[in-house]
């Protein structure tokens, strides 16, 4: 394995960690904005509403989390720890991209076109309904 | 149940969880989900989103380690990663489309095959495979580093390696499990890869395949923060403290003790899915 190599490794893993980083702060600040004014509100998660969440599209949660007028801080809070979430799903999409960038530097077309196919198919993922 | 009260006892819950899956090597998220729809009565979609990101946390924390240490193959997990994000893909599809009771049974069965390879003792095959002209092509050959040196190591028979990928995939996405167990017999004992770089690149490989199921089940609503959250800082806990452990604790015999108790889970699973309770 060639120095690019050796530092792209060190990017994926940096890339890696901090997904999982942020998730946790994030969820763990969410958790505290919920839970602060929110800790006695019933739970229950026997039933499945699905798609009638509000945490089910990106669009919405981002929405709940910086609307200035949210005085509802259970949408708040929660939408707070979905983003971390959100972002520790994309890090694995990130590490895909940048394992592209490496296996180009080392010209190795085989696997430009595999890795490529395999962030295409991450791509339509998110596309399907 | 209040809201302070649910997740003080789901994030107790996905601690054990994360322990007991990284002590088995079974992997907290399938413990997680029967822990949750058995005791707590949490509907199997919750159980199974909340479950797949746990899992994708706890992969990503250890691929971070092991692609420093360059034990993972990064050609065979990409390679094989088409196999496991395309059947992701089609088993989150699929969880939609069949009952919870028959996903609840489907689960147990799985769950239950994995105790049981566990529980075997693990025969160190460590015979040399001939490289196939494919895994020539592919460039799927590699070298790992041991203390006595770097080892050299040949891959055989990809193409029925990548279809049982696939079906790791797909199991992956339908149960919000990571299928390491599976991933694991593909690369071990198909493809004749080493022990220690196969688990390596299944861990390496866990995110992105789960990756290709979640954004499915966020659309879905199966990732509701409330329950998600705690499980994921469970399991993630729960498994770092179990890595902790790992080297101090007489793990054949736990992992013989665990496998008896996640085989009673797993029956429970199919018996509570066959009389519709789950």
């Amino acid at each position: 394995m060639d120095i690019q190599d050796k530092q792209l490794q060190q990017l994926i893993s940096v890339t890696l960690r901090s997904g999982v980083l942020i998730a946790v702060i994030l969820g763990l600040l969410g958790g505290v904005v919920f839970l602060s004014t929110h800790y006695g509100d019933a739970v229950s998660f026997g039933t499945f509403t699905g798609t009638q969440s509000l945490f089910a599209s990106p669009k919405g949660i981002v929405h709940e989390a910086f609307q200035p007028q949210a005085q509802d801080t259970v949408n708040r809070g929660l939408a707070i720890a979905q983003i971390g979430i959100i972002c520790l799903l994309l890090t694995p999409i990130i590490r895909v991209a940048l394992s592209i960038v490496g296996f180009a530097l080392e010209r190795d077309g085989i696997y430009v076109v595999i890795t490529a196919a395999v962030l295409a198919t991450l791509t339509c993922s998110m596309l399907l309904h | 149940m209040p809201a302070y009260e649910f997740t003080i006892v789901v994030f107790c819950v996905a601690t054990t969880a994360g322990l007991v899956g990284s002590l088995t090597g079974l992997g907290g998220g399938v413990i997680v989900t029967p822990a949750l729809t058995l005791l707590l009565g949490v509907d199997i979609r919750y159980a199974i989103g909340a479950s797949l990101v746990s899992v994708i946390a706890t992969s990503s924390g250890a691929a971070a380690a092991y692609v420093r240490d360059g034990l993972s193959n990064i050609r065979i997990g990409m390679f094989l990663e088409l196999a496991t994000t395309v059947g992701a893909i089609c088993g989150a599809l699929l969880a939609s489309r069949i009952s919870t009771k028959v996903l609840a049974v489907i689960f147990g069965i799985v769950l239950l095959h994995s105790a049981w390879q566990t529980s075997q003792m693990r025969k160190e095959t460590g015979i040399p495979v001939n490289s196939s002209p494919l895994a020539d092509r592919l460039k799927l050959n590699g070298i790992y580093k041991t203390r006595t040196g770097s080892t050299p190591y040949s891959v055989s028979h990809p193409a029925p390696g990548f279809g049982l990928m696939y079906i790791a995939g797909m199991l992956s996405g339908l149960l919000g499990i990571g299928s390491g167990a599976l991933k694991v017999i593909a690369m071990d004992r198909i493809m004749g890869i080493p022990f220690k770089v196969s688990t390596a690149t299944s861990s390496f490989m866990i995110g992105v395949t789960g990756v290709a199921s979640a954004a499915i089940y966020l659309k879905r609503g199966y990732i509701h923060p409330v329950i998600a959250l705690p499980v994921m800082l469970g399991v993630l806990g729960g498994s770092m403290v179990g890595a902790r452990l790992l080297p101090r604790l007489p793990v054949p015999l736990l992992r013989r003790l665990f496998a008896v108790v996640v085989g009673v889970i797993a029956l429970q699973m199919i018996i509570e899915g066959l009389r519709g309770k789950v």
